[in-house]
């Protein structure tokens, strides 16, 4: 970057040096018509023999009429600068050197004068001391910039009120756009904050501004700007070399004040990378966890629970794809290269009206996208994987793309888990692929490709694998400077194999598999400073086959069996708009009219009506054809909220939303397994309905370093699932029989307190949260907890989360994470029996006990390598301990009968000191 | 292993009322069978003792209201009389116990094939009995074994002689006297112990019902003498029905196969017997109606391959002591140790070697030492 704006420097110096005049003294005449003034500058210069000196940079883009007869050259120069503030002094040797505001004196203490024609005098605004030579270029290039004025549009466009301004904010460095870095004018309050293409758009009255960006890790610009009529602006932020360290989650440093948004955090990739991880693998669903409002069942799973929501009702987005199985490893570890990820953002509460088909939450992560202007790489040793990354221009500044691969190799890391998993092996990789290619300024074209494996035997002689593979080709447009839109299409897939061939009778194959083929059209119509559009439709058609046995083997005798296929199709048609009432209020409401149609070819079971759903009670099935509309659910989804603000430090915000799905996951492990299979609303299994109420509190301190907030959140679930005791949920042809409808309510407070700037940055949350179900079937055939309310296995009531980092020096900075949280729910046993020869466990309600309660520590050091940008390879260290003080915290408390007697027992997974070390190189 | 991550915890959970009726057993269809019964209460999660239900009357009914009343044997044991109770008809048992009445729901008779052959296979530490099963008619689908062990050891030392404890009143007598053949004999035990763990199948996947090669038990070498000399296992098999099976399906993953990351949650368990005043009290078990088939196989320790067999008796040593009167009552008055054998000089009696009791007595260890009726 630096080097970038050094040759551009030079370059300019260069240019003053030889804008040489020559002749002699005699008046200027001539008549121009919009000239602007390096044109007019040199038409003096031929006219004259003075020598002019300026920084072409600092001169004002703006044309003129202009003309002059035979006029002196002070005179010439004093018309021409009328509308600026560029002045001129002229020397003894018949040097001019043109600035901005003050003068250039041309008689100087001795000893002082510089050389005559030194122009650097006058580029340079200060001083040049040896401290840095670079980072001083780097100064002044920037200082140019921002006080460049910038001409947008036609000066001679008749002004007719609102001017509508747009652009795209990219790092100056690697061409990337910049996302949600907010763009905004002091005089009149006008802001906007760019989309993840960067781009930004607002409306202004004619007149000149100064115009700020600000985003994370980024230095903060300035722009000068006359606004005539409609244009573009964009805008080179210079990243942030020196502090690479910052702890930063939320979009941007005002934003949660002004955003009419709540529930909403971001992390950036740094952020993540900061956080101690386990075995040192940065992980980004990890990182999520340490949010308020987001839990898990335990250390073993990376499966999210968002505000009392279960594991499935979660829209995870990997660039525009549904990822269905977002782990690796048992689970353990999340499916996401952090060398490709740029940033995620979590949408816990006002969930935006163009997403849907998901209760509780959207996590949307994005890659980045390749370097435009060089090919670089980075290259990540770890304990757990290994991990290249590469990425560069095809085209320079037109076509890129990006390559990330990861994968284990090894299964040493066993050892660090519990007994259960002695003897098991596995393995696992992925891949990412993202090429981005600009047609012309207005459209853009990105595709992506991601591709997910894992094979893994736990402790048996069963195979298991899974996978993911996903493409979505996405086109960007920009129709007009108020219409943009992104078209999306694509093809998400996600199946799972288990297989075994130890016994070759009974060897068998069984596979399972989702297919969904998406397109979304997406705009967003910019009215103007009160309003702003956000539309479009999204169609969804999902393929669902539920499991498919099979023989493996000559001798095999396994019937091979298939569970009819499943498909559906899911549309949405959509409306949102952002209403700015006035400076303090703000208010976005949005409208989701979602289509359910459950098609054929399939069998539909019918039961008797007001018994309990059995075998037993199958009336009649129902055949229906090939793409024949057998159930149609459906209905509006409201999506409002609000913001008061009653100064820039302090708003209240507050929310309702409403959703449905139509896909969910069976599953009655605690965990999520790799074997859960995924299950389409049919006439039997409604889609589950959910309704958020939110209220929040915002205020910043400190000249907004300092953020707090209180949120507050009511939930209503119908439909949620729940199962009978002994359910069987795969290779069931009739599995709404062991499924239960239950409805669920949760609450909960969200306190945050963050600081993201200074040496000493981190975040404190506390989150009070309960989810309780309760049986609402009539005809369920059994009663769960007596019918009561009754704790899912998440229900974890006080969690607090502290996360500190503190620089050192740039090199050097410690991160430390410190968790508590209530113990899990888990069902107990409340009394003995003896039954084929042994005593055991009799059990009643679920989860009527906790287990102990959770709590972990740990540290994590960062060291980098010195910041020289030039240097060809950068190498950085990351070294800590997870599990700091070694508590052998609890994944669950069971009770099992051994040799005829029960034993209880305590199960932790990572129940001892594990330290890290993870190697990173950036090429 | 890095990480202590399991370890025995036992939460402090409350104890609420208990003592629901458990009834356990299969009906037994055959020629000439008899049926038992075994009743039981369920107790408090702090007390392991098994408190059988002894004030019963059990009956087995049919469809065609025939009914047999049980009669009522030690330790919760209802036994019929012998009976051939034919197959085709619709069995139940119906339990009147605590004032209360308790019906089994009505099950199909099912006929058992035979246990084709019943084999083992070596493994890392020991052996895996494995059996197999197949059925012609292509009806019994759902399998459920039950095995009683039993194995022969003896003890590192043989004795020879044996304390006198009438020496201990009567100074006349000898302390210490041969072991005579009237005596009951130490050297050599048999131990038998039950299943106690669920073991069922089922080829309801498969074109064919056959069980093959299907895992019964895993004998330790490491973790008992049961390899040490013979060894024999009977292997009885029953058919389930559906629901028997998955009943059996379900309390196994409560009580045997829980508290890993992927198993499933413990839940509640509904068995097919239900009491008739209150349908939503708690009763424990299943029971099915089936014919029994069994098998037995014996297993030599010269047949086993290299094993580094647990014989229990590791840390037995032998010790001498001078033969003297008041050295004998003293170490031999309590039982704790045995003599051995006699060392004598010149004819005379002069020390006697010595053992722990559970060294030279083999009962000890819990066997006994009648030798079975079926053992070669």
């Amino acid at each position: 970057m630096k080097r970038i704006i050094n040759t551009f420097l030079t370059g300019c110096i260069l240019l003053c040096c030889n804008l040489c005049g020559q002749g002699q003294t005699k008046g200027i005449s001539g008549d121009y018509k919009q000239i602007r003034l390096p044109q007019l500058l040199k038409e003096i210069q031929k006219q004259t023999d003075y020598r002019l000196f300026y920084d072409p940079q600092k001169l004002d883009t703006l044309a003129q009429n202009i003309s002059f007869d035979n006029q002196s050259i002070e005179k010439v120069l004093t018309k021409a600068f009328a509308e600026t503030e560029l002045v001129f002094s002229i020397d003894a040797n018949k040097n001019i050197f043109i600035t901005r505001g003050q003068a250039v004196k041309t008689t100087l203490p001795q000893g002082f004068l510089p050389a005559p024609g030194r122009v650097t005098a006058a580029a340079g605004q200060r001083p040049i001391d040896d401290l840095d030579a670079e980072e001083q270029d780097a100064n002044r290039a920037r200082a140019v910039v921002d006080n460049r004025l910038y001409i947008i549009g036609d000066k001679n466009q008749p002004a007719s009120g609102n001017i509508t301004v747009t652009g795209y904010v990219r790092d100056a460095k690697s061409g990337e756009p910049v996302i949600g870095a907010s763009v905004y004018i002091d005089k009149p309050r006008v802001g906007a904050s760019t989309d993840q293409y960067g781009y930004y758009s607002f409306q202004l009255p004619r007149g000149r501004y100064i115009l700020n960006v600000q985003s994370i890790g980024m230095r903060d610009a300035r722009r000068q700007i006359q606004l005539y009529s409609e244009g573009k602006m964009n805008i080179d932020m210079e990243g942030q070399v020196l502090s690479l360290k910052r702890v930063v989650i939320s979009a941007a440093k005002v934003n949660n004040i002004r955003s009419t948004q709540m529930g909403v955090a971001k992390l950036d990739i740094k952020a993540i990378k900061q956080i101690p991880a386990v075995l040192g693998e940065v992980d980004l669903l990890r990182a999520v966890l340490t949010l308020p409002g987001v839990k898990t069942t335990g250390e073993s799973s990376t499966g999210l629970n968002v505000r009392g929501g279960s594991v499935d009702q979660n829209l995870i987005l990997f660039n525009d794809a549904t990822i269905y199985n977002p782990s690796h490893f048992f689970g353990m570890f999340s499916a996401f290269n952090p060398e490709v990820v740029k940033d995620i953002e979590l949408y816990k509460s006002s969930m935006p009206a163009r997403y849907g088909g998901r209760l509780s939450s959207v996590l949307d992560i994005k890659s980045r996208e390749g370097n435009k202007k060089k090919f670089t790489g980075s290259a990540g040793l770890g304990l757990v994987t290994s991990r290249l990354n590469i990425e560069g221009p095809l085209i320079k500044d037109r076509t890129t793309f990006m390559a990330g691969v990861r994968a284990t190799y090894s299964n040493w890391m066993m050892k660090f888990l519990p007994d259960e998993y002695e003897n098991s092996r596995a393995g696992f990789y992925d891949a990412n692929l993202n090429v981005t290619h600009e047609f012309n300024k207005k459209n853009t074209l990105f595709i992506t490709g991601y591709m997910s494996g894992d094979k893994f035997n736990l402790n048996n002689d069963t195979t298991y694998g899974y996978s993911n593979r996903n493409l979505s080709l996405k086109l960007k447009s920009i129709y007009s400077n108020k219409l943009t839109g992104v078209i999306t299409t694509g093809y998400d897939e996600y199946n799972y194999d288990i297989s075994s061939d130890n016994n070759p009778y009974n060897a068998y194959k069984l596979n399972f598999s989702i297919q969904q083929y998406y397109f979304k059209a997406n705009f967003n119509y910019y009215i103007n400073n009160k309003h702003a559009l956000d539309f479009g439709f999204n169609t969804l058609y999902y393929k669902l086959k539920p499991g498919a046995l099979r023989a493996v083997g000559e001798q095999s005798i396994v019937i091979p069996e298939t569970v009819s296929q499943e498909q559906a199709l899911e549309s949405a048609l959509y409306l949102s708009d952002k209403f700015n009432v006035n400076d303090n209020l703000s208010i976005e409401g949005g409208i989701r009219y979602v289509l359910y149609n459950y098609l054929g070819p399939q069998d539909i079971r019918q039961y008797a009506p007001g018994v309990p759903r059995t075998v037993d009670n199958i009336t009649d099935t129902i055949s229906y054809g090939k793409n024949k509309n057998i159930q149609n659910y459906g209905g509006a989804e409201f999506r409002v909220s609000a913001r008061y603000s009653f100064s820039d430090a302090f708003s209240i915000k507050a929310g309702f939303n409403s959703q449905r799905q139509f896909i969910h996951m069976l599953s009655n492990t605690a965990a999520m397994a790799p074997t859960d299979i995924w299950k389409l609303s049919d006439p039997n299994i409604k889609p589950q309905y959910g309704e958020q109420y939110s209220l929040g509190l915002y205020k910043n301190f400190k000249s907004n370093t300092i953020e707090t907030s209180v949120e507050v959140y009511y939930k209503n679930i119908r439909n949620f699932m729940d199962y009978k005791s002994g359910a069987v949920l795969i290779m069931n042809p009739h599995v709404e029989t062991d499924v239960l409808n239950t409805k669920g309510k949760a609450y909960g407070v969200e306190l945050l307190v963050k600081k993201s700037t200074g040496k000493l940055n981190g975040w404190i949350s506390y989150t009070y949260s309960r989810i309780l179900l309760k049986l609402d079937d009539p005809i369920a055939g059994e009663n769960i907890n007596q019918g009561n309310w009754y704790p899912s296995s998440y229900d974890k009531p006080h969690d607090v989360t502290a996360i500190a980092n503190y620089r050192f020096s740039h090199r050097v900075s410690v991160s430390l994470n410190s968790t508590y949280s209530t113990g899990r729910p888990i069902t107990v046993p409340v009394g003995l029996f003896y039954y084929a020869g042994s005593l055991r466990t009799l059990y009643a309600d679920r989860n009527s006990y906790r287990i102990p309660d959770y709590f972990r520590m740990d540290f994590s050091m960062n060291v980098d390598g010195n910041h020289r940008v030039k240097q060809k390879v950068h190498l950085s260290w990351t070294f800590g301990v997870y599990n700091l003080t070694g508590r052998k915290n609890p994944y669950s408390v069971y009770y099992i009968s051994e040799n005829g007697v029960v034993t209880g027992y305590k199960l932790s997974i990572f129940g001892a000191v594990i330290p890290f070390i993870n190697l990173n190189l950036k090429f | 292993m890095a990480c202590g991550c399991k370890e025995k915890f036992y939460a402090d959970l409350p104890s609420p009322a208990t003592g629901f009726l458990i009834a356990e057993g299969v009906i037994n269809i055959g020629d000439k069978v008899r049926t038992e019964i075994r009743l039981a209460r369920t107790t408090a999660l702090d007390n392991p003792d098994v408190q059988f239900e002894e004030n019963a009357r059990v009956y087995i009914e049919d469809q065609q209201n025939d009914r047999i009343e049980l009669s009522h044997a030690d330790s919760g044991k209802f036994i019929s009389p012998e009976l051939s109770l034919p197959t085709g008809r619709q069995y139940r048992l119906r339990i009147i116990a605590n004032n209360k009445e308790y019906v089994s729901g009505f099950t199909e008779a099912k006929i058992s094939p035979a246990i084709d052959s019943l084999f083992w296979v070596p493994k890392d530490d020991g052996i895996e009995i494995r059996l197999m099963t197949h059925d012609t008619q292509n009806a019994s689908k759902y399998y459920s074994w039950s095995y009683i062990e039993t194995w022969q050891y003896s003890t590192p030392y043989f004795s020879t002689i044996k304390f006198d404890p009438a020496t201990i009143t009567d100074p006349i007598l000898p302390p210490i006297v041969p072991r005579l053949s009237s005596d009951p004999p130490i050297y050599t035990c048999w131990m038998t112990v039950p299943s106690s763990s669920i073991v069922i199948g089922s080829t309801v996947n498969l074109s064919e019902d056959i069980i093959y090669a299907k895992p019964v038990r895993f004998v330790s070498a490491s973790n008992s003498n049961r390899l040490v000399s013979h060894y024999s296992i009977i292997v009885k098999q029953s058919i389930l029905p559906k629901e028997g099976y998955e009943y059996l399906q379900r309390m196994q993953k409560n009580t045997e196969l829980t508290g890993s990351v992927f198993d499933s949650q413990p839940s509640e368990l509904r068995g097919n017997i239900t009491c008739v005043s209150d349908s939503s009290e708690i009763v424990v078990g299943f029971i099915s109606a089936s014919s029994i088939t069994e098998k037995r196989i014996f297993i030599k320790r010269e047949e086993l391959p290299q094993l580094n067999i647990n014989t229990l008796y590791q840390d037995c040593y032998i010790d001498e002591l001078p033969y003297i009167r008041d050295t004998m009552i003293y170490w031999f008055e309590s039982g704790s140790y045995i003599p051995v054998q006699p060392k004598e000089v010149l004819g005379r009696v002069v020390a006697v070697s010595y053992s722990y009791n559970k060294c030279v007595d083999c009962r000890k260890l819990g066997g006994s030492n009648q030798k079975p009726s079926f053992w070669p």
